[in-house]
């Protein structure tokens, strides 16, 4: 998922890092004093998940983890994703320091989004419903990081529909690993270490 | 009790997971990323293309530009992610290789590369060349082997020279191929996890409780 350098035109490399400023700017505001240990483990994690690969055809995809991080921290994934990809970007070659912005965005709107959506029913009374929501929330993450990609890519290689398809159908078996991830992910941190969770879903549903 | 049983469970959930990341590691693994070599073998560029785990990559569209970043010529991968072509003029191109879905790296090969030593007597007896189509200016090497040769040796003896040493460097540039990729070590993980809890340590001081 990560877009090189190089690959992207300027004004669509400029807005990416326009909105991933904001983004990082919004969570670095919201993330308080509890919360950064938190927020350094999970962009560890998601550092750590890119190297985790499933060839798959002509390429070969890795996990992504976002919709883990966004369910986890809400708009404080822009600053732990951001962290995450420049070290990747500098240390691996991913994508790389031009492309930062849009390699952030891409990954952590989604991740905010599905956190919007799916955080509050992660303590619904139903256990079918939190795992349904968790997987939700996997899921759509990639699948939305590969609109996004797709919707950068449109601007380079012009026929939009085809190559978001493209990315989209690529990431489908990543998409269900990461759903199936982040359902487990949550039933076991509720058992272990439900003060991980957001907060404010806990009301809901107890 | 039961607390404390889940807390031993989570430690080793977290180091089962340490443990496969470097089962992973050590299987090469890598993700999101292409490599690109390309030597030059007579009148011939070679393009190697691999993902950072060793997958080649099939069906890669390939093009060579010239200096002026036109397109010269362009091309497709072959599925053990090889691709050749003859050396379209001598110029400075820069080799580009696009897998698709914003993957994409590049390799420059300068005028020297593509003349080596061995070709340059050619163009010499002021013969017209057949091989590579000659621009403006002659390579740079030519005039060096112009004012060293002083009693210029049989075209046979040169020829089959050259063609020896391509013979003989091909598993040394195949090496080098492999040298130059760029594969995920552990150090650059523990690094970049060292530098994460840095940041945390840094985010913790800015944001403490006066």
């Amino acid at each position: 998922m990560h877009i090189s350098e190089g690959v992207l035109s300027g004004p669509v490399l400029l807005s990416g890092a326009a909105l991933a400023a904001a983004g990082t700017a919004i969570g670095l505001k919201k993330l308080d004093y509890d919360q950064i240990a938190k927020a350094g483990m999970l962009s560890g994690a998601f550092f750590v998940a890119s190297l985790i690969h499933v060839p798959l055809g002509p390429t070969s995809v890795h996990l992504i983890m976002n919709g883990l991080v966004g369910l986890l921290l809400g708009w404080a994934a822009f600053p732990a994703i951001l962290v995450a990809l420049a070290l990747q970007a500098v240390f691996f070659q991913f994508g790389g320091i031009t492309a930062l912005g849009v390699n952030t965005t891409l990954m952590a709107l989604p991740a905010v989004l599905c956190y919007f959506a799916f955080s509050p029913l992660l303590f619904h009374r139903r256990p079918l419903v939190v795992l349904a929501a968790a997987f939700g929330c996997g899921f759509l993450s990639v699948f939305l990081a590969g609109v996004i990609a797709g919707m950068a890519l449109m601007f380079t290689e012009e026929n939009f529909w085809g190559v978001a398809a493209m990315v989209v159908a690529a990431h489908i078996p990543i998409m269900i690993i990461e759903g199936i991830v982040t359902a487990l992910c949550v039933v076991f941190l509720k058992k272990v270490q439900p003060s991980m969770l957001p907060a404010h879903s806990r009301k809901e549903g107890l | 009790m039961k607390r404390k049983c889940l807390r031993v469970q989570f430690f080793f959930v977290v180091w089962a997971v340490v443990l496969g990341v470097s089962f992973f590691l050590h299987g090469d693994a890598s993700a999101h990323r292409v490599n690109l070599f390309a030597w030059v073998e007579g009148d011939t560029v070679w393009v190697e293309c691999k993902y950072p785990d060793g997958t080649k990559v099939h069906e890669g569209v390939i093009r060579v530009l010239d200096s002026g970043g036109k397109e010269l010529l362009n091309g497709k991968t072959n599925t053990k992610g090889e691709f050749s072509f003859k050396i379209p003029q001598l110029d400075d191109v820069t080799i580009v290789l696009e897998a698709g879905m914003g993957h994409r790296a590049d390799w420059p090969l300068s005028k020297q590369d593509l003349a080596p030593a061995g070709e340059a007597p050619k163009p010499e007896p002021a013969a017209p060349s057949q091989t590579a189509p000659k621009t403006e200016a002659p390579p740079l090497a030519a005039k060096e082997s112009v004012s060293d040769a002083a009693s210029p040796p049989p075209a046979g003896i040169d020829q089959a020279i050259e063609k020896a040493l391509d013979k003989k460097l091909a598993p040394v540039l195949k090496m080098l191929a492999e040298m130059h990729e760029q594969k995920v070590r552990l150090t650059d993980v523990l690094g970049g996890v060292g530098y994460i809890i840095g940041l945390v340590g840094v985010a913790a001081y800015f944001k403490r409780k006066p």
